[in-house]
């Protein structure tokens, strides 16, 4: 084979040969009724049911919700979480005063807020929006405080020695150099984002992925359960390569990223 | 030229006390030299002799322990745009091109239309004429240190404060850096102080070289090379101040010549 030819298999045919055969295995298995369709419904019943909820729009209503959730608790979380950690890193007094409470709520699980939060805020979109912005808040905070942490002293040393303020300092030096670990901190958040969003819809509410699940259980409809469930796997996966491709844009200079140099 | 440009640099008794965690160390004992305006002066020293903590005292990255340098009247005691300095690693902000990184030292002072024009001065200066748009990691070590040199002199400096600057640079690279750097001076006419532990550079570059010993740092001897530029290295009388200069270390008994000249 052409080089050309094993370099386009390997990009874009290897990832899909595995799931392509396991889809092929579990159509077979159904077929032949060793997997009970009540269970595992075949991927053409899913498929069908897929297709049938795209047409209706029905989808489409749960994922718009759950999205716009998640944009909204992510817009939230990762300002305060960027704000938060340009505050720590400015000063070890704020840090010292916060490693406490920090250390304390810092391992709470998300899903453990949900009860709270609407007792607290109702039931509405404020508390899921909310549990949202935390699951967000902690990895961004982390991943901004790692990266001003770790820009190179020898850049700060000759924006002084240039006569730069500290503000000139921080454009021009400290948040590029933050960036890469700023990214980090988005791409772990957002995928958190998106866990949250399905646990809180789980609990409590009448639109969004995590509901149509809950409610495909209630009525034993394994078909609908298993399009909302890959439904989200989809979207989790787009998410992450949209965030990718601003990625590489933006770090256009980081030679990690980009393989060059 | 400024009247600030005519100013004679003073080093007075200058000592330098760091404190560690293991106890202070003394990094330069009473050290004084007065360097003249337009002169090139070079120090050499083994590692630890204290000859970039003098350097950096001078640009006014750290404040001496007990005595004061002086440029004209003024006392230095922070980094100012009369004085630029180069590193022995180029120190270019990797998110920033060429261009950007020449501008990054351009005073604030400076109006803003001029800065098109200044850069577009030093790039030439430097020869780097086609790379204004590259970023640093697609540049060899010899260009960085090419941008890095632009980067100093675009405040338009008196002093040039050079700290090792081939060192990290391979032996070709190096000699031809040498000659540039040469060649800078002689157009520029500025005063320059070049930190080395290479005594052929040393020799090559300076009007006057200063052999510092270690620990506790101090002026060891000071010697005018009387050749004039360009100086050929294989010729008699530079070979007689290398082993001047070789003795200064090594001292009599063990001769790092295999021949006698």
């Amino acid at each position: 084979m052409p080089k050309k030819t094993i370099k386009i298999f390997d990009r874009f045919l290897l990832p899909v040969v595995l799931p392509g055969l396991l889809i092929f295995l579990w159509e077979y298995l159904a077929h032949k009724g060793v997997i009970r369709s009540t269970i595992l419904p075949a991927p053409s019943v899913i498929s069908a049911t897929f297709y049938d909820m795209v047409v209706s729009g029905e989808l489409w209503g749960h994922l718009k919700t759950s999205l716009w959730r998640v944009f909204q608790g992510f817009a939230l979380g990762s300002s305060l979480g960027l704000i938060a950690g340009l505050l720590i890193s400015a000063s070890p007094r704020v840090e010292r005063s916060l490693l406490l409470v920090t250390g304390i709520l810092r391992p709470i699980p998300i899903i453990a807020w949900v009860p709270v939060l609407i007792l607290w805020m109702g039931i509405d979109e404020a508390s899921k929006v909310t549990v949202i912005s935390i699951g967000t808040f902690w990895p961004v905070l982390l991943n901004v405080i790692h990266g001003i942490r770790s820009t190179d002293r020898k850049h700060i040393e000759v924006a002084t020695m240039l006569g730069k303020n500290p503000s000139s300092i921080l454009i021009h030096v400290i948040l590029p150099s933050a960036l890469p670990s700023i990214f980090t901190g988005l791409r772990v958040g957002i995928g958190i984002a998106w866990m949250s969003v399905i646990g809180a819809e789980l609990i409590a509410a009448s639109q969004g992925l995590g509901y149509l699940i809950a409610y495909a259980r209630e009525l034993s409809q394994a078909d609908v359960m298993l399009v909302g469930v890959a439904c989200i796997g989809f979207t989790g996966l787009l998410i992450d390569i949209l965030l990718q491709c601003i990625e590489k844009r933006l770090l256009y200079w980081n030679v990690n990223l980009s393989g060059k140099g | 030229m400024t009247a600030a440009g005519k100013e004679m640099l003073r080093i007075r008794n200058v000592s330098k006390r760091f404190e560690l965690d293991s106890g202070s160390v003394l990094a330069l004992d009473n050290v004084s030299m007065d360097v003249k305006p337009g002169e090139f002066v070079s120090i050499v020293g083994s590692s630890g002799c204290g000859k970039s903590t003098l350097l950096r005292l001078v640009m006014g990255l750290e404040s001496c322990t007990s005595g004061n340098i002086e440029l004209g009247e003024t006392n230095i005691s922070k980094p100012s745009a009369e004085r630029g300095m180069v590193f022995q690693e180029s120190r270019l902000l990797p998110w920033k091109t060429v261009a950007e990184n020449i501008a990054f030292g351009i005073p604030k002072t400076n109006p803003k239309k001029e800065h098109n024009a200044i850069v577009k001065e030093h790039v030439e200066l430097v020869d780097l004429h086609g790379f204004e748009q590259a970023l640093p990691y697609q540049l060899s070590g010899g260009m960085q240190q090419r941008v890095s040199i632009a980067r100093a002199l675009v405040g338009r400096p008196n002093i040039l404060l050079l700290d090792e600057p081939f060192g990290a640079l391979d032996a070709l690279t190096r000699i031809q850096m040498q000659l540039e750097i040469l060649r800078i001076w002689e157009t520029e006419r500025k005063t320059m102080i070049l930190v080395t532990h290479d005594i052929d550079e040393a020799i090559f570059l300076g009007d006057r070289v200063i052999v510092m010993s270690a620990r506790p740092g101090s002026i060891r001897k000071v010697i005018h090379i009387n050749l004039p530029r360009p100086r050929d290295r294989s010729s008699t009388e530079f070979m007689n101040y290398r082993r001047d200069i070789f003795q200064e270390f090594f001292g009599e008994q063990q001769k790092p010549f295999v021949f006698e000249i």
